[in-house]
């Protein structure tokens, strides 16, 4: 739908200091910046800010990035990677757990299908759910965005999607939470 | 099949202040039977305005408008519940002066928001969250006997109340402060949010015309003429029968009621709406307004009938009635009765959303006459009635079609989208967006529609809302559960008839149906919680065999993910310094 095509319109516009140019690139990535900081599994206050800085240095390099401004999500995909791994520090990286899944139990009264279901995603491969937090972002990527916050390269996304969603579907029925509804 | 329900709701409440020193003032006996008298005010206040008293906390009281059932003017009568119950308490308070020497200091906090609702038929027991909490933090702000009216509510009423902005405040527990406004006053005959019925027309030339038709009708006789127009909330009813009064003026003595939201007695007050004007259009009418006891018809049908056939001798009579799916049955039978007895030089007018027939099961197709279907406007049309509303400078066509889109042809939905739009960004051209906010107004009205529906409807249309706007029928009946999957069809049907749902285009498949508005399909996809709209994704995913599988599991995928704790992005980036040669440094 053109979608290139508007944020070149948007890119030109921001550039030339007009807001409403700006907000709809915010608009626009705000949800991919955000879902890359976190698949890196930075906790919500260091994802802000390198969510931040990565909006900062658009504002200042907007200006000479003319060429990439079809490829806008792009640069910011792979900017918000490296300012997620430079907070995260190279010895986090090995060991730091995607999308850090929550250190609390769920909460008093969640048990059952709630707790069943809840592991369902906590114990999903590492991979999977990094690549599933940026992948289903909404607006959904493109892959070379995806390629560019995750360092994958973008011809096997569609498999590695493909294998993580069969292997989520799995698990559901693993825990036979997906048969009838309770109750009915 | 859960039960449970997301649904926005308005909260009051109230609490009384310095109870402690009362209570040492006081015999506790006495302290008691004043208490119990507010309580019973409080209650009646309440219900009349169709909230329901979920609990009393100490001395405090929590109304919820929107349960068991939402309307599409909560917020509205939760504010003038508040503002009754500061009146009556004033009233109560004289006594109490008289007889104990004391007075109650009621404070009101009224916030609107989302919460989840539980099983109406388990008590409607409900988790209220944050909109409960930001209720009692308002009732808490306020000073003895004032009341403060959260921004969700006031953004619903503002047309109806007059206020004046407090400081915003914090609640506990949050980072971003939360507007509240004084309620001063409620106007109590105002729409929480005024129609603009004084915008230009809009298509419906054709519906002017068979109007017309009908009013030569029934002016060359032998009878009187009736004709229904049936359409959705906001699709135009009432700005047509307006622009067909100022036209058919020219020839005829206008005469116009409409039915309010609520209260006793609908159908008298229309009535004596009608008596009203018409005693002020011709002498013989001025006897009638006497006793309107619409309980018993037969003091008032024989009367009505032959006031307006008194002043059909001199001109023909036009009687319009709006909002009529809102009126008791006995106005529903006064027009079945005139247009079975009046005679001629007189036309009925009746406006009414499409449930009227379903509300009223004797209320069938032939007692409504000639039936005119208003259906929303071309998407050309809303273009234009945008750039009408708002002008061409604010409103570039690029954007007006996108909002007509947006609306998919309601011109209400037109109405309120710029509205708010026009209140969120600076002034100058709105430019083209995308993913707007539903207006509140929008969202309380297409919440209506799927409320009222049974359990086994509402059951099939969340269920449809998991497959999309579109969808087959058997994948809805092979998501059911078990005993419900034979019906499925059937409560499709029923739903088509009620114009909810459509039948689709041949091209999205041979036995496909489609919501009506994409928003009915959001609003009824949105109330299901989210774990349970995960679970129907992985079940969809399993009953589809196309490349809709990965849709399904990536949406079960994500909102599990977020159950688990996933943080949704915090509030937009904080706007860095405007890049490019323009810049101009702002804070």
């Amino acid at each position: 739908m053109g979608a290139s095509i508007d944020v070149r319109d948007l890119a030109r516009a921001a550039a030339a200091g007009d807001q409403h140019g700006w907000d709809g690139l915010v608009e626009r990535f705000g949800e991919l910046v955000w879902s890359t900081t976190r698949a890196y599994g930075l906790n919500p206050g260091e994802g802000a800010n390198a969510a931040q800085t990565t909006w900062l240095l658009l504002a200042e390099q907007l200006g000479h990035l003319e060429d990439q401004h079809e490829r806008l999500g792009v640069w910011l995909a792979a900017t918000a990677r490296r300012e997620s791994l430079r907070l995260l520090g190279a010895a986090r990286v090995a060991t730091a757990a995607p999308n850090s899944p929550p250190a609390t139990e769920p909460a008093a009264g969640a048990q059952g299908r709630e707790a069943l279901l809840w592991r369902v995603v906590r114990e999903l491969p590492e991979h999977c759910r990094r690549l599933l937090r940026v992948l289903l972002t909404v607006p959904p990527p493109s892959h070379e965005e995806v390629s560019a916050a995750l360092d994958l390269p973008a011809a096997g996304i569609a498999a590695a999607r493909a294998a993580c969603l069969q292997d989520f579907r799995h698990r559901m029925s693993n825990f036979s939470i997906r048969t009838e509804p309770e109750g009915s | 099949m859960q039960r449970e329900v997301r649904k926005t709701v308005s909260v009051v409440f109230s609490d009384v202040a310095g109870s402690t020193a009362l209570a040492e003032q006081l015999d506790p006996e006495s302290l008691r039977r004043a208490m119990t008298r507010y309580f019973e005010v409080a209650r009646r206040v309440h219900q009349r305005h169709g909230g329901v008293v979920e609990k009393f906390i100490g001395d405090a009281v929590m109304a919820v408008f929107g349960i068991p059932h939402v309307h599409e003017d909560d917020a509205l009568r939760a504010v003038r519940a508040a503002c009754e119950l500061r009146e009556e308490v004033a009233a109560l308070n004289r006594e109490l002066e008289r007889e104990l020497g004391v007075a109650l200091h009621v404070r009101t906090g009224v916030n609107t928001g989302l919460v989840l609702a539980g099983d109406e038929q388990e008590g409607h027991a409900f988790v209220g969250g944050d909109t409960v909490n930001v209720a009692a933090r308002l009732e808490r702000a306020a000073g003895a006997g004032e009341v403060l009216v959260g921004e969700a509510t006031h953004r619903l009423v503002a047309d109806a109340v007059l206020v004046e902005p407090v400081a915003p405040f914090v609640p506990r527990g949050k980072t971003a402060p939360v507007a509240a406004f004084r309620l001063l006053e409620v106007a109590w005959d105002a729409a929480g949010l005024a129609r603009r019925l004084d915008a230009p027309l809009v298509g419906r030339t054709g519906e002017l015309d068979a109007l017309d038709r009908l009013l030569d009708r029934a002016a060359a006789g032998p009878a009187c003429e009736l004709v229904t127009i049936f359409g959705d909330a906001g699709v135009g009813k009432s700005r047509l029968l307006r622009a067909f009064a100022e036209r058919a003026r020219e020839r005829a003595l206008v005469l116009s009621g409409g039915c309010p939201p609520y209260g006793e007695a609908v159908a008298a007050e229309v009535v004596g709406q009608l008596v009203a004007q018409a005693g002020r259009a011709g002498d013989g009418a001025r006897t009638l307004g006497l006793a309107l006891d619409m309980t018993d018809p037969r003091s008032i049908f024989r009367g009505v009938r032959l006031l307006l056939e008194t002043l059909a001798r001199a001109r023909p009579v036009v009687v319009l009635l709006d909002d009529v799916h809102r009126a008791e049955q006995v106005l529903l039978d006064l027009v079945e009765y005139l247009h079975a007895f009046a005679g001629a030089r007189l036309l009925l007018v009746v406006a009414a959303r499409r449930e009227l027939p379903g509300r009223w099961p004797g209320w069938n197709v032939r007692a409504a006459g000639t039936v005119l279907d208003l259906e929303p406007l071309v998407e050309a049309e809303a273009a234009e009635l945008a750039a009408g509303l708002l002008g061409p400078d604010r409103l570039p066509a690029g954007t007006a079609r996108q909002v007509a889109a947006w609306a998919e042809g309601n011109p209400l939905f037109v109405e309120q989208l710029l509205r708010d739009l026009a209140d969120r960004e600076d002034p100058g051209p709105l430019e083209p967006g995308g993913s707007w906010p539903v207006p509140p107004a929008v969202e309380a009205l297409v919440a209506v529609e799927l409320d009222r529906l049974t359990a086994d409807e509402r059951t099939v249309v969340e269920l449809a809302s998991v497959v999309g706007r579109v969808f087959d029928w058997r994948s809805v009946a092979a998501l059911a559960p078990a005993p419900l999957g034979p019906r499925v069809v059937g409560v499709l049907l029923a739903l088509t008839r009620r114009n909810l749902l459509q039948v689709a285009d041949r091209e999205h498949g041979e036995d496909a149906f489609s919501f009506r508005h994409r928003l009915l399909r959001d609003a009824a996809y949105q109330a299901i919680p989210k774990r349970e709209r995960a679970i129907l994704h992985v079940r969809a995913a399993d009953h589809l065999q196309d490349e809709a599988v990965d849709h399904h599991l990536g949406q079960a995928y994500r909102y599990l993910a977020q159950l688990a704790g996933d943080e949704p992005r915090p509030a937009p980036v904080a706007r860095p310094l405007r890049p490019g040669p323009a810049a101009e440094v702002t804070a």
